[in-house]
This record gives structure tokens, sequence and C-alpha cells, in this order.
């Protein structure tokens, strides 16, 4: 659950009934004085958010090792070796909980498993570890040592009335089909159903069933809102730079992505000094284009990601509204409309000596107007001055 | 030769005859006299008379036979170096027709060229050099390559001024016999700036919608943004507004057909009509200049100009 905001936790409080069962059993084992419980279950149904939770319902200080720390046999020592003996500074009682078990690796944290192990004996708090796969071979010894919960997957219905709930927070007005086949596409991850609801509603208040067709973009825009994410909502350098890296678009496209989107988020000084990032990133982007110094690329896209993560003091929260940048999507629909412009300004450049750009900008507007005027263009054809004549220009 | 458009119809067809750019046309017409033309780089704006002094150096030296000792290329529509090259290759290839000493390859807007195919291009030239002369046409010499730029005659051509702008509008209004008043000529040379296919463009789309043409009808015709709304534009930026501001000034861009350059320009001069301190202005002007900067060096116009905006912003 640690993407959710916390603008959305109280929501997933009150869906607490479906899932009594799981929080019941954290519970009976924080009184029963049994020393290690293992939870394990699919990504996004809410197993460290529910730790959270217990922990804070039964007064205990969460001390937690979760993926961003290194945890080889010395930094797990240090980190919770002395905390399993030792008391807490407030008086409180201890939980420590070791999340994202499976992030644990052979090589870099050399160790870190068999220390769990025997940490797991000698604790005199409660540790509790978190794990996607339980038939993880790594973890067969430690398993001996623990108590074992199988969080299940969210409810399909359970999925579907949070959803609404988060739309008629957010006064979105969404048909009703189109929660049913998020929260079935979700399969039971919450994190990815909200995700989902996000991109699909971007930038709109009313949503119709049509937005579920292509839902192959769709893919690829959560890709994107993932990216967004790493860039304008969080606040982590070394995430940003890497954001746009598995999404399979242009660099070009990402900017207008981020450009579209960061003033959404951001406060005025934000802005602007994100803006500086973008507008160096874009002259690097310039000289990639004349010079093909593709080692530019590097500064271009570490501006235009790092630069505008970096460009707010602190983590954005709550939901943001992304949209899809006004400038693709005026490109996408006039597409093969400015096909056909191009081939008559390529046509009009020959006659005036000029290129197609610079006839489209000079002399398709006064061609337009005499076709319309008195029709009597001897360098277009029939079938151009038809067109010409239906068209709205740009410019 | 197209008489419908006037572009076209008033084209000098002599290098005495361009306004403007004496000094150049006076230079180029010797080399013609001599008969002997070095490779030539024309550099500058938009409409001055750069392919026009072209197409007249071609005429005066050929003649009749222009079409076969003359070719035009157009880099940013002709893909790639190699059709460019092919196309010069074919070209130069066969013999010159006539007792001519070379034939002339011209290639408009050469800076749209990479670097490296303006490379290929360097040693085009310099294989072709004894049967061809080449014309680069450019708007700025620095985004030639310099081996290319030291191989070539460099004529810099400025926009131009009012009164040649004047005198040649008033010659097409003479002889098309269409009525003007003196204010709409004003405004179209404010317009303009010195780009004379600009001005005919407007005044010939102006003369066929109205009989008798007014700065009201020069303004409406040409898209200019009413210097009114853009300074609407800038001063919701200082009063903060970022998100209006960026859509006031991507609409006035899209609804006039106007450039990031056009906007920075009209920008520049808003800002000292402000109500603002001194201080302010210098360094809104500072941020402008470092805009435009990058606006040439960059790759998209927009993010500058949005970039440009939000230094307002903070102007408060």
């Amino acid at each position: 659950m640690i993407d959710l905001t916390e603008k959305y936790k109280p929501l997933l409080v009150s869906e607490l009934e479906g899932r009594k069962s799981m929080v019941d059993a954290i519970l009976s084992f924080l009184d029963s004085g049994k020393k290690a419980l293992l939870i394990h279950g699919k990504s996004g149904i809410g197993k460290t958010f529910f730790v959270e939770l217990c922990s804070k319902e039964k007064n205990y200080e969460l001390v937690r090792v979760d993926a961003s720390d290194r945890r080889d046999k010395g930094s797990i020592e240090s980190i919770i070796g002395n905390t399993s003996k030792y008391g807490s500074l407030f008086g409180m009682k201890k939980l420590i909980l070791i999340d994202e078990l499976d992030g644990i690796s052979g090589t870099q944290d050399r160790g870190g498993i068999t220390e769990l192990v025997s940490i797991v004996k000698e604790t005199s708090y409660p540790i509790i570890l978190i794990t996607n796969d339980i038939r993880d071979s790594k973890i067969s010894t430690l398993k001996k040592y623990c108590e074992i919960l199988n969080f299940d997957r969210m409810h399909f219905q359970t999925i579907v009335s949070m959803l609404k709930k988060i739309a008629l927070n957010e006064g979105l007005n969404v048909d009703e089909q189109i929660f049913r086949v998020i929260a079935k596409k979700s399969e039971g991850d919450v994190r990815s159903a909200i995700l989902d609801l996000q991109v699909i509603c971007a930038g709109k208040n009313q949503v119709s069933q049509n937005e579920l067709e292509n839902l192959g973009y769709r893919e690829k825009k959560k890709d994107v809102f993932e990216a967004l994410e790493k860039v304008i909502k969080n606040r982590d350098l070394n995430e940003a730079v890497h954001a746009f890296d598995n999404v399979d678009m242009e660099p070009g496209t990402a900017f207008l992505w981020v450009s579209e989107n960061l003033p959404i988020a951001y406060d005025i000084p934000e802005i602007a000094k994100a803006y500086e990032f973008l507008s160096r990133a874009d002259v690097f982007r310039g000289r990639i284009h004349k010079k093909q110094f593709w080692r530019f690329l590097y500064y271009q896209s570490l501006f235009s990601t790092a630069g505008v993560c970096i460009s707010k003091d602190s983590e954005k929260h709550g939901w943001i509204k992304y949209q899809m940048p006004s400038k693709i999507m005026k490109l996408w629909s006039t597409k093969s409309r400015r096909h056909k412009i191009k081939e008559i300004c390529l046509k009009l450049g020959k006659e005036f000596h000029c290129s197609s750009k610079i006839a489209e900008h000079s002399y398709l507007s006064l061609i337009q107007i005499m076709i319309k005027k008195k029709n009597e263009v001897s360098f277009l054809n029939d079938e151009e001055k038809e067109f010409l004549k239906t068209i709205k220009l740009l410019n | 030769m197209n008489s419908e458009i006037w572009t076209e119809k008033y084209r000098p067809r002599k290098l005495i005859e361009m306004q403007g750019q004496k000094e150049i046309t006076d230079r180029l017409a010797s080399f013609i006299k001599e008969k002997n033309i070095p490779h030539l780089l024309f550099a500058g704006p938009a409409g001055v008379g750069k392919t026009t002094a072209v197409l007249c150096i071609a005429r005066e030296l050929f003649g009749e036979d222009i079409k076969n000792n003359f070719l035009e290329l157009n880099a940013s529509d002709e893909r790639g170096i190699d059709v460019v090259r092919n196309n010069i290759k074919n070209f130069a290839r066969t013999g010159i027709i006539g007792n001519y000493p070379f034939k002339i390859i011209v290639l408009d807007e050469a800076d749209a060229l990479t670097t490296e195919a303006q490379q290929a291009l360097r040693r085009t030239m310099e294989k072709y050099t004894r049967t061809c002369r080449f014309i680069l046409d450019c708007n700025y010499s620095s985004k030639i390559i310099d081996p290319i730029q030291s191989r070539c005659a460099v004529f810099r051509f400025r926009p131009l001024d009012n009164n040649n702008l004047k005198e040649y509008i008033k010659n097409i209004a003479k002889n098309e016999n269409i009525n003007i008043e003196e204010k709409a000529v004003e405004s179209l040379c404010i317009i303009c700036r010195g780009d004379a296919r600009k001005s005919t463009n407007i005044m010939q789309s102006c003369s066929i919608l109205n009989k008798k043409i007014t700065e009201e009808e020069i303004f409406k015709i040409s898209g200019y943004a009413k210097p009114d709304e853009l300074k609407e534009a800038v001063l919701t930026a200082i009063s903060g507004d970022f998100k209006k501001s960026k859509s006031m000034v991507l609409d006035i861009m899209i609804n006039y057909g106007l450039s990031g350059l056009d906007i920075i320009r009209q920008i520049s001069s808003i800002v000292f009509e402000l109500d603002i301190s001194p201080e302010s202005k210098m360094k809104m002007a500072d941020k402008i200049g470092e805009i435009e900067f990058r606006m040439v060096e960059g790759a998209d116009e927009t993010i500058q100009l949005e970039a440009l905006i939000s230094q307002f912003c903070l102007q408060k």
C-alpha cells in the first residue's frame, strides 16, 4: 500500500470488514507473545498497510526495514539486532517489520537471511516479515521459525466499492461498467486498480464506457503515469532519473508529458524552477538534433526528469489529475489532414521557390481566400481546391 | 512565372530592381559581369530577397538556358542528405549547356541540414567545384559549419527598412489599382518588419476581400496578435496565474499562426509598457533575451515560452 496516499487510507479502513480475519490474525499474533509472523500474498493487497494499522491499534513502536535499506549481515544486525534485545526509548513496546523479503539479494546482501534466522530465534520483540512469494527457496529455513499467514487477494466487490468511493470523493462521474472492468483486470491488486482509475479519468470529470476502448494504449499510458508519479509526485532523485527508462516512448514525447503535467501539481516558484530545467533540457535536445550528439541525450533526460523532480521542496500528496499532452492530441486528431496539407504545400513550395514549411506559413491562407472568393488558382487541381475550402487552418 | 500570386508577379527580375540590399546586389552584379562567381552563402531573415537574388543571378547569367544550368533544392523538404547528393550528382554529371563557365546549384534553407549532412555536403561541393557553383540560403549563418562558411563568400541580408518596404508596397498598389490607406501601409510595415513576402501576401488577401484596404483589415488578415491580447497574457503571468497565461499565449500562437520567436519579440517590447519598476523590467528583459537565445538553440519553442512565462510569474 505504500503508493496509496494518506488521503485514501481512511477509505481502506472502512473496508476492514472484508479482511477482518486477517486483522484478527495479526492482532492475536501480537498478543500471543510468539516471536515471528511471516505474511505472504500478492502485491498491492494491503499487507504492509494492515501491519501498520495493527501496530497503531496496539500501541507498538514500528521499527521497519525495507528494500531501500541495505540488508547484508552487518546492516541487519546493526539495525534490528540491537533493537531486538534492548527496550524502546519511550518505553513503548516495539514491533519489527521486515518488508519486501523477496528483495533481499543473494549476493549484495550476503548473509542477510542467515542473520535474520538468528535474530528471529533470539528476539525479545515480535517480528513481522512480509514477502510475495512463500515458496522462495531463500527463506525455506526462516519459514520454520515463523508463524505463517496468507493474505488473500482483495475481493472483486471490495475493489469495486473502493473505486466508487474514490471517484465520489474526487467528484468524478464514472460509468459503473468501468469500475467493474478495472477491478477485474486488477486481479485483486488494489494499488494497480487505483492507478488504472487514475489513468482512465485523467483530466476528465465525466467518464463514459467508451474510454475502455484501446485498452492496449491505456497499458502504455499506465507506464507513463507511473513514470510521472516518480517525477512529479515523489521526490527521489535516483528514481526520477530512471523514471522513463521502461516507458516505450521517444524522449521528446516524455518531455511533453512532463511539461503538460507539472503545472497541475507544482506551485509557482516550483514551476519556474522546473521550467528552468526543462528549458535547459530543450537546448540539449536542439543540440542533439542539429549536431547529432546523442551523448547529450543523457543531459536532456536528466534535466527533464530529475531536474523537474527536485524542483519541489517535498513530495506531493494526493491524487494528481494527469493529462495527456494537448499538443499530442492535436497532432493525433489532425494526422491525415496534416498529411494532405503537407502535400499541397510541397506543390506550392515548388511554385513559389520556398520550402513546404514556408509555403504553409506564408501562402496557404492567401490561397484559401482566393479559392473561396474566386476559385481561380491554376496550380492546384479540383480535389485540392475542394479540400482547402473545407478546412479551417490552424495557422 | 505565376502571375496570380503577387509575390511572384512582382518578384524583381533583375538585381538592380531589388529593394534595400544595394551593397549586396552591386557586388553580385559585378560577379556576373566578370562571369566569375565564388560559392555563395546568403544569410538573413525570411522575405528579404535571398531567393530572389539567387533567381536574378541565374537569370542574368544563363538567360534562356536557365532550365538546364540551374538546380533548386530545398534542404528542409528533400529527405536526407542522400537525396540531396544524388540530385546534385545527376545534375552536375551532365555537361554545361551553352557557353558558360559553370552551372549553379542553390540549396535553400541549408541550416535545416544536420552537421553530419553538412559535412557530406562539403565533400560534394569540393567534388563538383570545377563545374558547379553552390549558393546556400539560410536564416542563421552560425548554423552552417565553418568548413563550408570558409569556402563561401558570405552575404548578410538585412530586413528591408520601412522606406524601402513602403515603396515596394505602394508600387504594387499602383499597378494593381487598389486603394490602400496610408495608415494601413504604416501598420503593414510594423507588422512585417522588413519581410516583403509577408507584406505582399497580406495585402493580396485584403484586396480579395475588400476594395479599400484599411488598417483594421490589415490587422484582421495578418493575424497579428493585437498587442492588447499579448499584454493581457503577460499581465496574467505577472499576477501569478501560470496555467491561464500559458493557455492564453498558446491560443494566440495558434489563432494567429505566430512562431515562438514572433511572440518573444512582441513580448520584449510589451515589457517596457508595463507599470512595473525599472529593475523588474530589466530583469524580465534579461530573461527574455536568454529564452530567445535558447529558442534558437533548442528544439521546442513552446517549452521555452512556457519557461519564460513561469519566470514572469515570479516577478510579482
